[in-house]
């Protein structure tokens, strides 16, 4: 259908590349019109602008980065459809990470019905580089272990809150629950970590 | 006095409070010990959590995936996969398919032909009787069967 199928992979990345340099930045709600319109070079500057981020988030979400990559690019490709129906009701980052949440929320159901997968899942955590010292990267393991002990709910709010900076509103946006809830969740989750990493709080002074 | 609620507590720590109410807890702070302990351990607890840093950028290159599959029409497997009781159901479909067609070509080399008349091999009787045989003659001939002919 599109007669631009070919030279579209590195012609829109750089196009975008081009096209943001010396040139104010279109805003996500200008770039979401003009994919809207057909225009994938649009595509290209929302995925370099926001994939780390999508991929973080998918990636804490769900701790495995294979799933999390399946995820992100599954966002990406959800951005394109739903492109010509989007209006900037709420904040674009806040409706591109229910997106991502949505899917990741699907992917642990998979996960869930698969233990072997469910296994695996709970067993990667992040390498950290070796040159880290050996006392960071423990420490680094203990807050991933941690979280990941977290019910689920309060996972999901601490690592929106904490790692992604949203508020409260944000999160309910994100989430579907109220602020209140929200709010309560977040409570409970900071005073389990709280007990969980009493062993390191020495680390943090 | 009135204690700081513990959500105030960790949107201050987070930074997250706007002026005015971040003034009145500092404010609130000073004058209260139980609450200023309360805040160092959120603090702490906040601090340690940012030891979990994450690195997405040696995990695949997502934009230019993106755009990749943003430029091509949704295959048509990929949507059965993503419907997979339709996937299932033309895959039991294909089957019944096949299973018929050779059914019915196995039929068709199963079934010997019936011999027509010009075919057929006349028996010795016809001829003593000084008949030919035709097409229209031919159903009325008794044929002698291999089997008969071996027990005589």
């Amino acid at each position: 259908m599109y007669s631009y199928q070919t030279p579209s992979l590195a012609v829109c990345l750089s196009l975008s590349r081009v096209l943001s340099v010396g040139n104010e930045l279109p805003s996500d709600i200008e770039l979401m019109a003009r994919l809207g319109r057909g225009d994938l070079a649009a595509l290209g500057i929302l995925a370099e602008r926001y994939q780390n981020r999508v991929m973080s988030l998918a990636y804490r979400l769900l701790g495995d980065w294979h799933r999390a990559e399946d995820v992100s690019q599954e966002t990406f490709l959800r951005l394109r459809q739903a492109a010509g129906q989007y209006e900037p009701k709420a904040k674009f980052t806040t409706w591109l990470y229910r997106i991502v949440h949505n899917l990741s929320l699907d992917q642990r159901r998979k996960a869930a019905n698969d233990p072997v997968s469910l296994e695996a899942l709970e067993a990667d955590t992040e390498e950290m580089p070796q040159e880290s010292p050996a006392e960071k990267r423990e420490l680094a393991e203990a807050v991933q272990n941690a979280i990941r002990a977290l019910p689920e709910r309060q996972r999901r709010v601490v690592i929106l809150h904490r790692y992604e900076g949203l508020s409260h509103e944000e999160i309910g946006e994100v989430t579907g629950w109220s602020k209140s809830a929200v709010e309560s969740l977040l409570v409970r989750a900071y005073e389990n970590l709280r007990k969980k990493l009493a062993f390191y709080q020495d680390f943090s002074q | 006095m009135e204690h700081a609620r513990e959500i105030e507590l960790i949107e201050l720590t987070a930074g997250r409070l706007d002026a005015e109410q971040e003034k009145a807890i500092l404010v609130h702070l000073e004058g209260c010990p139980a609450c200023r302990t309360r805040q160092q351990d959120i603090q702490r607890t906040w601090d340690l959590l940012g030891a979990w840093q994450v690195q997405p950028a040696g995990h695949g290159d997502v934009a230019r995936l993106a755009v990749s599959s943003g430029s091509k029409e949704e295959h048509p497997v990929r949507s059965i996969i993503r419907f997979p009781r339709i996937g299932r159901a033309v895959r039991v479909a294909a089957a019944i398919l096949v299973a018929v067609l050779a059914g019915y070509e196995g039929g068709r080399w199963s079934i010997r032909p019936v011999p027509t008349g010009a075919e057929m091999e006349p028996p010795a009787y016809v001829s003593v009787l000084g008949f030919e045989i035709g097409d229209s003659f031919s159903s009325l001939v008794l044929q002698d069967g291999p089997s008969s002919s071996q027990e005589s």
